[in-house]
């Protein structure tokens, strides 16, 4: 899995250049809610990606850095809102009594009860899960998320059966005067969350049980040649990789304030897998990116065509198939391209590729529009970039694939500009 | 006492005895080469005492300690450490990183979650020495992976050495390597055996008859001399082994 892997980051004393992508970062957060005021739809996104932005980076902790494939990651997503949830309840209680323990905690530190919660969980189960790394751990986490979703239905009173358990995120004490009955009062939590969780799993890579994480990911026979058992070590990232996974749970806890058993199951684990991908393994931020890109095209797809679940799906293959160090990868390439200075002999080989690229998509895609105008429409027409497209008229198909030729041809053209460089 | 102590080990794999009762005592801080026809089980040998295999049968005492049957950490902790014949690095770390993880086990850091690595004072002066050590300053933070043989095989034996064992075995340390490499290589191994006691299997005479203080000859699974360079260049059992029974 060499390709898929990260190069641990080079050790630095401390500069202003490693913090500037905090800084940034900060900035971007505080100034998001200005430029979407008053959208209603964009806070709700924000908060979407915000919440797979830490549920994505949690999950690489096991996969990118621990070489472990998961398929059942969303069990310490889910259990950890569950907490959530029935803390807030908790909450809400005890402050209609107006004592008790609960009455003083604020619904601000959910987050925080999600990751005891998906630690303690990972902490119960893990031990025999990490024994082996590879099929042997996919398989088992696989079995885990099918055998707690269905849990999920059997005990009502934990899980609320089908329907789910819902909470109120406005009760208890206020922290900061942050009033979460306000959109932006919400965001300000999840950026809150958000930045902490980063800042604190990307520090976790720089410590001693981070790189040994990546150790065990290279290479487990010789970690016990070096004086470790790998199963410590996995288990140990097991452990933090839930309770990551599990504070993102609690983040959605408040967000949406309802958690159904299908949060446990194996379409978020997948979601979070798909993510991950998309983003790239190897970099530090690919699951950020993936996590931003699969949350808007899962929710802004859906307005412009039919068909939104095939695209995602399409670009997942596509980008396991043809780069599988994700989006991630192709932006740490081009940074580090810019930094010794080969950008300039490179740029035209992928420029070149990136607009094969697009042709081959648009190609693709009006091909794939017209096929599901042919088989469910009731127009047969396809809008497609404010042109109209009959899907009975030859032309349009000769349309499709004179854009899918050129891709292709564009590709086998400039194939040396790459391999020159590469 | 002995660095190692060895009385009738034995190991089969099903009914195939690789092992057939070696006794072997390595003196402390001795270079001890282990030499033999392919497939005499040297390496198989060398998996006994590292702990990859449990052997089947007899005893093994590192300073006076039983440490047959025990996990390869635990046999790490207790001071024997090993190289691998085939490089066995962490591909995708840097060669400093690797250095770095090798030297958590000795400064008890590698469960450490609250601290950055760079802070373990201990850990990164270690590595930052057996860098030096074995010359790749120049290269330090190139993934393992990407590192030329010869570079890589250094790499190995830093990695060995960086926990500070005081039985070091090195499983063919020069297999593979030009003559240059392999001159740079004894150097390297003659600075690595200072104050620690060596084992060392190798295929190359010439390196063996440089290093070595004792040569054992292994032959199907059994020791058949014992001696001083001197000695094994002039015994007819280990002619008879390499060159076949006319010789004899």
């Amino acid at each position: 899995m060499n390709d898929l892997t990260a190069v641990a980051p080079r050790q630095n004393r401390f500069s202003w250049r490693a913090l500037s992508p905090w800084v940034i970062s900060a900035a971007v957060l505080l100034l998001l809610p200005v430029v979407f005021a008053d959208n209603g739809t964009a806070f709700t996104l924000m908060n979407l990606i915000a919440i797979n932005i830490v549920f994505a980076l949690s999950y690489n902790m096991l996969l990118g850095q621990g070489g472990m494939l998961s398929f059942g990651h969303a069990v310490f997503y889910g259990l950890g809102s569950y907490g959530a949830m029935h803390a807030m309840n908790a909450i809400d209680e005890a402050s209609y009594v107006g004592e008790g323990f609960w009455s003083h905690v604020p619904v601000v530190s959910m987050p925080l009860v999600g990751m005891i919660v998906g630690g303690l969980v990972a902490l119960v189960i893990g031990w025999p899960f990490c024994r082996r790394a590879g099929t042997a751990f996919a398989m088992i986490t696989l079995g885990l998320g099918e055998m707690v979703a269905a849990a999920g239905q059997m005990f009502p009173s934990i899980f609320g059966g089908e329907a789910g358990i819902y909470g109120n995120r406005t009760v208890g004490p206020q922290w900061f005067g942050l009033d979460m009955a306000h959109a932006t009062g919400v965001y300000w939590f999840m950026a809150f969350w958000t930045f902490l969780a980063v800042l604190a799993i990307w520090a976790f890579t720089r410590t001693p049980l981070g790189r040994m994480s990546n150790a065990v990911r290279d290479n487990p026979d010789r970690l016990q040649f070096i004086g470790y058992p790998p199963r410590n070590i996995r288990f140990m990232v097991f452990i933090a990789s839930g309770a990551f996974g599990g504070l993102a749970g609690g983040m959605a806890a408040v967000n949406y304030e309802i958690i159904t058993p299908e949060a446990l199951g194996l379409i978020p684990s997948g979601t979070v897998l798909l993510m991950t991908a998309v983003g790239g393994l190897g970099v530090f931020y690919g699951p950020i990116v993936g996590a931003v890109v699969v949350s808007l095209m899962n929710s802004m797809l859906s307005d412009y065509t039919d068909a939104s679940i095939l695209y995602v799906g399409l670009i997942f293959l596509a980008i396991v198939m043809f780069a599988p160090r994700g989006l991630g990868g192709g932006l740490e390439q081009v940074r580090v391209a810019a930094k010794d200075g080969s950008l300039v002999n490179r740029l035209p080989g992928w420029l070149s590729g990136a607009l094969a690229v697009i042709l081959i998509s648009l190609g693709l895609i009006l091909i794939i529009e017209l096929l599901f105008q042919l088989l469910h429409g009731d127009d047969a027409t396809t809008q497609f970039f404010g042109l109209e497209f009959k899907a009975v008229s030859i032309i349009s198909w000769i349309w499709s694939l004179i854009l899918f030729g050129a891709g292709v041809a564009v590709m086998r053209v400039t194939r040396k500009l790459r391999e020159d460089n590469a | 006492m002995s660095a190692l102590s060895i009385k009738n080990l034995t190991k089969n794999f099903g009914l195939a005895e690789v092992i057939c009762g070696v006794d072997l005592e390595v003196e402390k801080g001795e270079i001890h080469a282990v030499i033999g026809p392919n497939g005499a089980g040297k390496s198989t040998f060398f998996n006994l005492l590292s702990g990859a295999f449990p052997p089947s049968g007899g005893e093994i005492r590192l300073n006076g300690e039983s440490i047959d049957g025990l996990t390869p950490e635990k046999i790490q902790q207790r001071g024997l450490s090993r190289s691998f014949q085939v490089s066995n690095v962490f591909v995708n770390l840097s060669v400093f990183e690797n250095l770095r993880c090798a030297c958590f086990k000795t400064s008890g850091s590698g469960y450490v979650f609250w601290r950055a690595a760079s802070k373990i004072k201990a850990a990164n002066e270690r590595a930052e020495e057996v860098l030096g050590l074995i010359g790749l300053e120049a290269l330090r933070d190139v993934p393992a992976g990407a590192l030329p043989y010869a570079s890589q095989r250094a790499l190995e034996i830093g990695m060995t050495i960086a926990s500070n064992a005081d039985v070091v075995i090195l499983d063919e340390p020069t297999a593979g390597m030009s003559n240059t490499e392999t001159a740079q290589a004894i150097s390297l191994i003659r600075q690595v055996a200072e104050g620690r006691t060596l084992m060392i299997v190798e295929h190359d005479m010439g390196v063996v008859f440089e290093l070595a203080d004792r040569i054992s000859v292994l032959v199907y699974g059994k020791i058949v001399a014992t001696g001083t360079p001197e000695e094994i260049r002039n015994d007819p059992r280990v002619k008879e082994a390499y060159l076949g029974e006319e010789a004899a």
